[in-house]
């Protein structure tokens, strides 16, 4: 084995010294090309020898490793021996427990007695060792002549091997410290998509910064005449390399730069040794950023009433252009969605938009959070987009009424639960106690989710505060029943007992009685509550309905496809709606819709929606007026079918919350009875209007030509300023009076032209009154801090110049009117003072019903009392102007008073029934996007970043480059 | 075609030969009317060979046209009468042509794709939505094969024309094709109508309970042969009093046998002086203010016919048609019928129905009998549909709670506030009818027998007592009596899978093996087309 060894040690030595002149010698002959592969090359072979001799020691090791082989090769070697041997070895290892010790110990010693006698160098060898001594012999001999006859050549060999000296590859090659080749024009063609003009830097180092993409063209003078050029890249000159065209001394070559790198040029002269420079020349990359971006949204974290449209704005900047722009959201649960916003026109370093993102778009349901950002890409065609996204916001979709519903699901899940326990109750056996365990507990539970609903309803604004009230009635009542039965359970455990199980059937019966009336009170909250959910998405759908009706309108006379877009939204939320109230409709109960639900409003509702259908199909075929009026036909049969709902609820609160209702419906009375009483008193006030109107023409009839034709001046004036309103900064109720106001300057004209003085006096008055509540309302907005929207405070201006000039007409007609006073006769007089009384008796009769009204809010359904003395307050108003009025003798602002006043009456009868179903106001007007604030401020510095933007693209003289980009920068920033 | 329509086409026609000579001939417009009242007097046969004649002398003329619509429409041809009217102007034939194409418009649409079945004896053809319809259509052309044969004899009248019957899907249906409103049907429940020369009914299974659909069937068949037979002269009181009358002679012998209900309507009424006027029932029953109106007005009518019957018999009805038909007034024909001025008339039968001892049953108060028609798509009803119909406020409370325990499978709790709101209601029908289906479910067949019985004298128009015993007996194995229950709740509710599929097994049981193949068919169809062994 330490022959083996000894032989193996010297053949690795051996072949250490062949490889020590082997390899250097094969990296010299082929280092000029690829050096570092063939270097890796020879260090794998020398590192495979190195394996060989390793595996051969490792052989060796394992051929002597067993005593029985050594046994055999003596064997071999020694025949005589070889059986004994054999033996005494098997029987030492294996076999000793077979045999008796003694007889093996006899064997072993025999046997050991005979190897003595054996000539060892017969058994082993020494040939092996020589081959090997000699082998060693002529490497160290080789190694030796090689080393003292070459040693540049090995020495560069093993540079090139272990590539310490990557230029030795060019055989012959000099290192150059001294320039070889003169200044370096270089040319840069920048990439087509950031439309940079070529850029020539005429003497240059030869140092450049250059985008990917760039084309570099170089063109230098070789300081020593050559025969071929190179230009080696990379930072040992190992990369690729680039062959130069070589005219006279010219030497030339073009490349397109991929990344940061270095070059050098590499020369092969005419005389001489190749030569190459020994500093590279480096190529920095100059980037292209990311387009920067900036989103603005109304708020951070914003909470958003339905699936109403969001304004967003952005703004971005791209050092060489923008592709494209994307809204990206991500509502969580693997649901996003992306939206191409307008794609700036081809090459546009910056854009910017407001726009308005429709969460009808998005897959969202009531509560859930969805965050939202922009992303702008470049157009970096030569690595790809680069992709810059704004910061991210996010916005949490609530509806009221959706929030309404889970509540009234809640509600549901415990009446089924209260049942349950009722049916228990009821068939429990007296004497089983476990039983009752189980229903006290379930009844424990019903009492805990109970509490859960009651503060869940005192959030809801849609649930009725008697229904609050009532629930919480209900879980005192439980909750005492629940504790009794609890102490009585609890001591039944410790001792059963007979009196014990009689006061648990006692509690039995209270349960049962409690339940039973739970249950049934909890039924009709139900259908109340269902029945008065269908009706608020009825008052969503009318708002939305009356809101298409006005963009039909509005498309008719325009034809502006932004409004068929609003149109084409509007439509879809109102048929996603129409659905929705056919779903609702669907979970009454059979005994609500057959006693209660009319079959007419079904059908209406159900010839609403097929009227849509044909309102849809108009519109697709271009016939905007024709689907205009089909909208209205529409629209007048869903108000049927609706006013068929409201008479359902009525009848069902007479069945089931019959005190309730009786007292709503006597107020009601009153009020109606009110309301016809003051119509009367109009009437009356008309007629004495009437009676003077006659007696002012015919007094008035030379004054009347000249005033007319003032009037008229003043009228035109009047509507030229009103036209300038933008009708877009109105508020809905602004919007709303506007058009009365026009209405009424038509019958001034009207009435001038019948030569009716004192009729167009009245008419003027109220259009001033109209012009003037506008101007109030849209004053009131802008003193909000928060207004309707950016162009309110334009519609406040206009409508405020036009005031003067409705103050205007009134005071002219008023001076072409004689005083009602001197043209009303005795008669007249005596109707107006009786007119007054009968006023005065109306009036307090209103400020009873309303302090009545107000006394029994909480006997009353929802808010109704509390809406019906408001109401009958403005009412009160209202009379009580016209009492001053009459006392002072005007008829026509008599008239209007009274008027007024029943306006008021029939509002409040209105407001009251819509107040006792909780009614909310403004339902679907989601239409009305959700605005950033301050938009208007965001503009300006848009605007400024444009200019600056466009200068940046404007050369800097020269030299100064670096200083106006930082100046621009430091301005965007 | 109503007599005002007549008179209007009458006194444009007048208005056109004088003004408007060149629309029209004046022997156009004159063959024009008088084809017209033709239609209007039902003679139908006369009027076709009325129009042929105009065919053959002007056939572009839009009276011709118009005509020849009307008679396809007439022969329920409603695409056909559409195309006879193609380039006619709505105004044309005194605006009578918009009136014919929107109601062969809505006719159309009402009955597309509509599957049709001619009687056995050939006198009906009846047309009805292909789906689960098809189990009550056999079943109506037998009945109405039985009462033609019995009305021709009665009436002396029997139809030579096919006759066509509709069954429409919806109330809102029979709206569209008639003059009848939603609110009307609603309100009185009229379910139901012979005009234009054909039958329409609205299908039981669009309502809550159903309804005697089978004698409602019928009573329109007798519209029919009153209406033809009289040339459509007699009024509305005295025709709605023979319908009511003979509607059930299919089944039975004549007689005005008054139910529970109908006595308490006529009782109260009588004492409380408010009995409807015969004059106040024209138009239509139809268009009376309420369900209990109507209820009361056909208990009247149902009576008088009844009486009349009583004093002169079949011939006593047959000629008073046939005085009407002549030209005199209804109640002067009546009253040469009875013998007496009709005043006289009026009073001996307010005296007979004193006589009759009509009780009156509070608990009653609020059945009136309306037919409830069905406003969800929902298979199942609920339990509490037609509570309203419990008078004592108290007894309703339990029954509500009897209902939501009953639907939440809890029918032990549920007897036990049935059986409060029974205590409460004074035996209350409606009550005892879901207590009684309660027991069942409780197994207890006896209890359940011994409230559904007494029931059926209430109001045989109620399902559900019949139902119950047919299921009831059927348990305790009494097949004849369930065969016998089953079928009164047939002839109400015939889509209730209970009854077809109990019935089958009750025939079954009885060795009526056709009978019982015909209703294990239907309830398969009614179970979801799955087959049962």
């Amino acid at each position: 084995m330490r022959q083996g060894a000894a032989g193996t040690v010297m053949y690795v030595a051996a072949t250490a010294m062949v490889a020590a002149v082997a390899i250097p010698l094969a990296g010299v002959s082929v280092a000029g090309h690829r050096a570092p592969s063939v270097g890796g090359l020879v260090l794998g072979v020398g590192a495979i020898g190195l394996l060989a001799a390793v595996v051969q020691w490792l052989i060796v090791r394992r051929t002597w490793r067993e005593d029985e082989a050594i046994a055999r090769y003596v064997g071999e070697r020694s025949p005589g021996v070889a059986s004994d041997l054999l033996s005494t070895v098997q029987l030492g290892d294996r076999h000793a427990e077979s045999f008796s010790a003694d007889l093996v110990q006899a064997l072993a010693d025999q046997t050991a007695r005979r190897i003595e006698t054996l000539d060892l160098t017969d058994i082993v060898p020494g040939r092996r060792l020589r081959r090997s001594s000699l082998s060693l012999g002529i490497a160290a001999a080789a190694a030796v002549i090689a080393i003292t006859t070459a040693p540049d050549t090995l020495s560069r060999g093993w540079r090139a091997v272990l590539a310490l000296d990557v230029h030795d590859r060019f055989d012959g090659a000099r290192t150059s410290d001294t320039p070889i080749v003169g200044d370096v024009r270089i040319t840069l063609d920048y990439p087509g998509y950031t439309q940079r003009p070529s850029v020539t830097l005429p003497a240059s180092s030869g140092d450049f910064r250059a985008m990917p993409g760039t084309r570099v063209s170089l063109r230098t003078t070789a300081l020593t005449p050559a025969q071929s050029a190179q230009l080696l890249f990379g930072d040992t000159g190992d990369g690729e390399v680039v062959d130069m065209t070589v005219v006279d001394d010219e030497l030339s070559a073009s490349f397109v730069v991929t990344e940061a790198t270095a070059y050098r040029f590499f020369l092969h002269p005419e005389l001489g040794a190749p030569l190459i420079e020994e500093t590279p020349h480096s190529i920095e990359i100059e980037a292209d950023a990311a387009p920067v971006v900036e989103l603005y949204a109304p708020a951070d974290e914003l909470d958003v009433e339905g699936r109403r449209r969001i304004e967003l704005a952005y703004t971005s900047e791209d050092d060489y252009g923008i592709s494209s722009v994307t809204l990206v959201w991500d509502s969580g649960a693997g649901k996003t969605g992306r939206k191409q916003l307008t794609v700036p026109r081809e090459g546009s370093r910056t854009a910017q938009a407001k726009f308005l993102w429709d969460l009808t778009e998005v897959d969202l349901q009531p509560g859930e959070r969805v965050t939202y950002h922009v992303e702008v890409a470049d157009n970096d065609d030569v690595i790809g987009p680069n992709i810059g996204k704004s910061k991210a916001y996010a916005l949490r979709v609530f509806s009221p009424r959706e929030r309404h519903e889970q509540i009234m699901k809640r509600q549901a899940e415990l009446f089924e639960r209260m049942v349950r326990v009722l049916g228990a109750r009821l068939t429990v056996p007296a004497d089983d106690v476990d039983a009752h365990a189980a229903i006290h507990k379930e009844a424990q539970a019903v009492v805990v989710e109970l509490g859960g609903i009651v503060a869940a309803l005192q959030d809801d604004k849609l649930a009725a505060r008697d229904l609050v009230a009532a629930y919480k009635d209900m879980k005192a009542r439980l909750e005492t029943l629940a504790e009794a039965e609890d102490k009585l359970l609890a001591a039944l455990a410790r001792k059963p007992n007979k009196r014990g199980m009689v006061k648990l059937a006692k509690g039995d019966a209270a349960n049962v009685a409690e339940l039973e009336t739970d249950v049934l009170l909890m039924a009709d909250w139900l259908d109340r509550q269902a029945m008065e959910n269908v009706l608020s998405l009825t008052d969503e759908i009318s708002e939305r309905r009356k809101h298409l009706e006005e963009l039909f309108e509005k498309y008719a006379s325009t034809g502006d496809p932004a409004v068929l877009e609003e149109i084409e939204r509007e439509m879809r939320a109102l048929e996603a709606a129409m659905a929705e109230l056919s779903r609702q409709q669907g979970t009454m109960s059979d005994e609500v819709m057959d006693r209660f639900m009319n079959m007419d409003a079904l059908e209406q509702q159900q010839q609403s929606a097929d009227c849509l259908a044909e309102v849809r199909k108009l519109l697709a075929a271009g016939e905007a007026e024709a689907a205009a009026e089909a909208m209205k036909r529409c629209n007048a049969e869903f108000a049927e079918g609706k006013q068929q709902l409201e008479q359902s609820l009525d009848e069902l609160m007479r069945d089931r919350f019959a005190e309730e209702q009786r007292k709503l419906d006597e107020l009601t009375g009153d009020l109606a009875d009110l309301a016809q009483d003051e119509q009367d008193i109009a009437a009356e006030a008309d007629a004495i209007m009437e009676s003077y109107k006659d007696r002012a023409a015919d007094l008035m009839e030379d004054k009347a030509k000249d005033a007319r034709s003032e009037a008229r001046k003043i009228i035109g004036k009047l509507r030229k300023r009103l036209k300038k309103i933008p009708k877009s900064g109105l508020t809905p109720f602004a919007k709303e009076e506007l058009p009365i106001a026009e209405q009424r300057l038509d019958d001034v004209e009207r009435m001038l032209d019948d030569g009716d003085l004192a009729e167009a006096l009245a008419m003027a008055k109220q259009a001033e009154t109209s012009i003037e509540t506008i101007e109030a309302e849209l004053g009131a907005d802008l003193d909000s801090g928060d207004p309707w929207n950016d162009r309110t405070p334009d519609a406040y201006n206009a409508v405020a110049s036009a005031l003067p000039l409705a103050r205007e007409l009134v005071q002219e007609l008023e001076k072409a009117t004689p005083s009602p006073q001197e043209i009303m006769n005795a008669g007249d007089k005596q109707r107006m003072r009786k007119l007054r009384r009968r006023q005065q008796a109306v009036r307090k009769r209103a400020e009873q019903l309303s302090k009545k009204a107000k006394g029994m809010q909480e006997e009353l359904p929802g808010d109704s009392g509390q809406a019906m003395a408001e109401g009958v307050d403005q009412a009160v108003e209202h009379m009580k102007r016209g009492e001053r009025l009459m006392k002072r003798g005007d008829p026509s602002g008599s008239r209007q008073a009274a008027r007024d006043a029943h306006d008021a009456l029939q509002r409040a009868q209105e407001e009251s029934r819509g107040a006792a179903r909780q009614q909310q106001q403004g339902q679907g007007r989601d239409s009305e996007p959700v605005r950033i604030p301050g938009a208007d401020e965001y503009r300006a510095p848009q605007e400024f970043r444009e200019e600056i933007l466009e200068a940046m693209k404007k050369e800097a003289p020269s030299g100064f480059k670096d200083q106006v980009r930082r100046y621009y920068e430091d301005l965007i920033r | 075609m109503t007599r005002a329509r007549t008179a209007v086409f009458a006194l444009a026609a007048v208005v056109a030969v004088s003004l408007a000579p060149e629309r029209a001939s004046a022997s156009v417009v004159a063959d024009y009317v008088k084809t017209a009242r033709l239609l209007q007097e039902w003679q139908f046969e006369a009027a076709r060979a009325e129009v042929d004649k105009l065919i053959a002398r002007k056939p572009k003329a839009p009276e011709t046209r118009y005509l020849q619509g009307e008679l396809t429409f007439l022969d329920g041809d409603y695409a056909g009468a559409l195309a006879h009217l193609d380039g006619l102007d709505d105004a044309d034939v005194f605006g009578n042509v918009g009136q014919l194409r929107s109601l062969a418009t809505t006719s159309l649409e009402a009955t597309e794709g509509f599957a049709s079945y001619e009687s056995p004896g050939g006198h009906f053809v009846i047309y009805y939505p292909p789906g689960k319809d098809e189990v009550i259509v056999e079943l109506a052309a037998s009945v109405l094969e039985q009462a033609y044969e019995v009305l021709g004899s009665d009436l002396g009248y029997a139809p030579k024309r096919k006759i066509r019957v509709e069954i429409l899907s919806r109330p809102q249906d029979l709206a569209k094709v008639s003059t009848l409103t939603e609110k009307d049907i609603e309100t009185t429940g009229t379910i139901a109508l012979c005009k234009y020369g054909k039958l329409m009914v609205v299908t039981p299974r669009a309502t809550l309970f159903g309804y005697s659909w089978m004698d409602t069937l019928v009573h329109e068949y007798v519209h029919y042969v009153v209406s033809a037979a009289s040339r459509d002269k007699v009024p509305v009181w005295l025709q709605e009093g023979i319908a009511r009358f003979e509607e059930t002679r299919w089944r039975r012998a004549p007689g005005a046998d008054l139910n529970k209900v109908e006595q308490h309507l006529l009782a109260s009424a009588l004492k409380a002086r408010r009995l409807i006027s015969f004059d106040d029932m024209h138009p239509s029953m139809a268009k009376l203010p309420s369900a209990e109106a109507a209820g009361l007005a056909f208990a009247e009518v149902y009576t008088m016919v009844g009486y009349i019957h009583d004093k002169r018999g079949y011939a006593g009805i047959r000629k008073a048609i046939a005085l009407t038909r002549d030209g005199k007034s209804a109640k002067r024909a009546v009253a040469e019928v009875m013998g007496k001025r009709f005043n006289q008339v009026e009073k001996d039968w307010k005296r007979h129905l004193a006589k009759r001892g009509l009780e009156r049953a509070p608990a009653l108060a609020k059945r009136t009998g309306r037919v409830r028609i069905k406003k969800s798509d929902d298979s199942e009803v609920d339990d509490n549909a037609g509570i309203d119909q419990v008078a004592s406020d108290e007894a309703r409370k339990y029954a509500r709670l009897g209902g939501l325990l009953r639907a939440r499978n809890m029918p032990a709790a549920a007897a036990i506030e049935y059986e409060k709101a029974l205590a409460k209601g004074g035996e209350d029908p409606f009550v005892a009818g879901k207590l009684a289906r309660t027991y069942l479910e409780l197994s207890e067949y006896e209890r359940a027998i011994e409230l559904a019985t007494p029931l059926l004298d209430i109001d045989d128009t109620d399902p559900v007592p019949a139902t119950t015993l047919g299921v009831a007996y059927l348990a305790v194995g009494q097949a004849k009596e369930s065969a016998r229950s089953f079928e009164l709740a047939l002839r109400i509710n015939p889509f209730d899978p209970g009854v077809r599929c109990g019935l089958a097994q009750a025939y079954k049981q009885t060795g009526n093996s056709a009978l019982s193949q015909r209703e294990r068919k239907a309830c398969d169809m009614l179970t979801e087309h799955a087959p049962t062994p």
